[in-house]
């Protein structure tokens, strides 16, 4: 038996080039390095601490400066939005959402993996109708495997009927995406709404974007929930046999037409 | 050119699955190719209006016939000519066949370019279907032979009694 040679993720034939992570939730600062980015999307419900000066300092926020008034009044979380990595190889994952996590997470918070490939024609298998359900039903048994609260925000992402999953990432298959070259935020309920559990966004980033993930309670259930995605799209990969026929272009000659158009004028 | 009992394909392009995208290989009578040959003026170039196109052979290299007329896509050729290097559909949504200006296509192995679109599986035939049309549309347009006569008579009125 041959051995293949390509390299493993996760004991899987890797096919996934690089892989992008967006982190949504709520920070005391951000992490070193890191910018926090506007999205709409993510909502809490807005806390403040009227203390005196020293009650803060004993409370949890010791993280944040606070001058020295009398009270203060700081809102909870401080800083809300998104956090989006850099490509990186998926063995570089761990650590840098370990870095990134939010700390503060809430049912409106979700977790987006970007994948790009080294072929085009492994996205191109990707694009099929068979790949979402499909990625639904892998998603699914890591939350089984991972005994989740049966309140956790990703059971209702699992269900397709879900108003939160309609609005957000529909169970729908949008080939029509992958032709769009900018966001386009008024796209739900077009054929090229970016609002799907899978999203091929070629145009923009060359990569295909899942986007049913809530995010978890702690950065290493994050963790293995993104190799999740990436070992259930390998796997994907890896089930294709069969190739796709080679097909055929023709424009036919044919023999010389011959017209002729005769007319009559009078004779002075 | 047409003749009996040979094949009549005039244009013939052979689409597969590469790794990084869709190959084509293009083969074409002679006067397909003299066509663009003629309306260049002898000047080549490089695909132009976009980067999506690329030799199969790594050293290899895409030369094209230039466009000298301004034969662009509207409702009444509805496809493109011109816009090389783009993927196999432009802006206004026209089949583009512009990788028949390559040169070289009218060789016995014709030429061979990939192009790295997103096709998705499956939907190849339908591609093949699209490409046939639009090359069909521009062979009889421009080079299916028409013979036409004009003939215009005079008759003579009978004269009176």
């Amino acid at each position: 038996m041959v051995r293949s040679k390509r390299p493993k993720l996760n004991g899987l034939t890797n096919r996934i080039k690089q892989v992008g992570v967006e982190l949504e939730g709520g920070w005391d600062t951000p992490p070193d390095g890191e910018h926090i980015e506007r999205d709409g999307s993510v909502k809490f419900v807005q806390k403040t601490l009227s203390a005196t000066f020293d009650q803060i300092v004993a409370s949890q926020l010791t993280e944040r400066p606070v001058d020295r008034p009398v009270t203060a009044t700081i809102p909870v979380p401080p800083l809300k939005g998104e956090i989006v990595s850099r490509p990186m190889q998926p063995s570089k994952l761990a650590g840098w959402v370990a870095h990134a996590y939010p700390k503060y997470v809430n049912e409106t918070c979700g977790l987006h993996v970007h994948m790009s490939f080294h072929y085009r024609a492994n996205y191109a298998r990707l694009m099929v109708p068979e790949f979402t359900p499909w990625m639904v039903q892998k998603i699914r048994e890591f939350a089984e495997a991972e005994k989740l609260p049966k309140d956790h925000m990703m059971w209702n992402r699992l269900n397709p009927n879900h108003p939160w999953t309609k609005q957000q990432c529909a169970h729908l298959f949008l080939p029509e995406q992958a032709k769009m070259t900018r966001k386009d935020y008024d796209s739900r309920g077009k054929p090229y709404s970016r609002y799907t559990f899978v999203n091929y966004c070629d145009g923009q980033h060359r990569t295909v974007e899942v986007r049913g993930l809530a995010m978890f309670d702690t950065a290493e259930v994050a963790v293995r929930a993104i190799m999740a995605v990436l070992n259930a799209t390998n796997m994907f990969l890896s089930k294709i046999r069969q190739r796709e026929r080679p097909e055929r272009a023709v424009a036919k000659a044919r023999p010389e037409t011959h017209q002729e158009f005769r007319t009559f004028i009078r004779a002075a | 050119m047409f003749e009996a009992g040979t094949s009549n394909d005039a244009i013939d392009i052979r689409i597969c699955r590469h790794r990084d995208g869709i190959k084509l290989n293009i083969r074409t009578w002679p006067d397909v190719e003299a066509f663009f040959q003629h309306w260049s003026g002898g000047l080549q170039e490089r695909p132009a209006h976009g980067r999506l196109w690329r030799p199969v052979a790594a050293d290899g290299l895409l030369n094209m016939w230039s466009m000298g007329v301004a034969i662009t896509p509207s409702a009444l050729r509805p496809y493109s000519l011109i816009h090389s290097g783009l993927g196999f559909t432009v802006d206004t949504g026209y089949p583009n066949i512009s990788f028949l200006r390559l040169v070289g296509v009218s060789e016995p192995n014709g030429r061979d370019v990939v192009v790295e679109a997103l096709v998705g599986r499956g939907e190849i035939p339908a591609l093949a279907q699209r490409l046939s049309e639009a090359s069909q549309m521009f062979y009889n347009e421009y080079l299916q032979q028409v013979n036409m006569r004009a003939v215009v008579s005079v008759m003579a009125l009978p004269t009176a009694a």
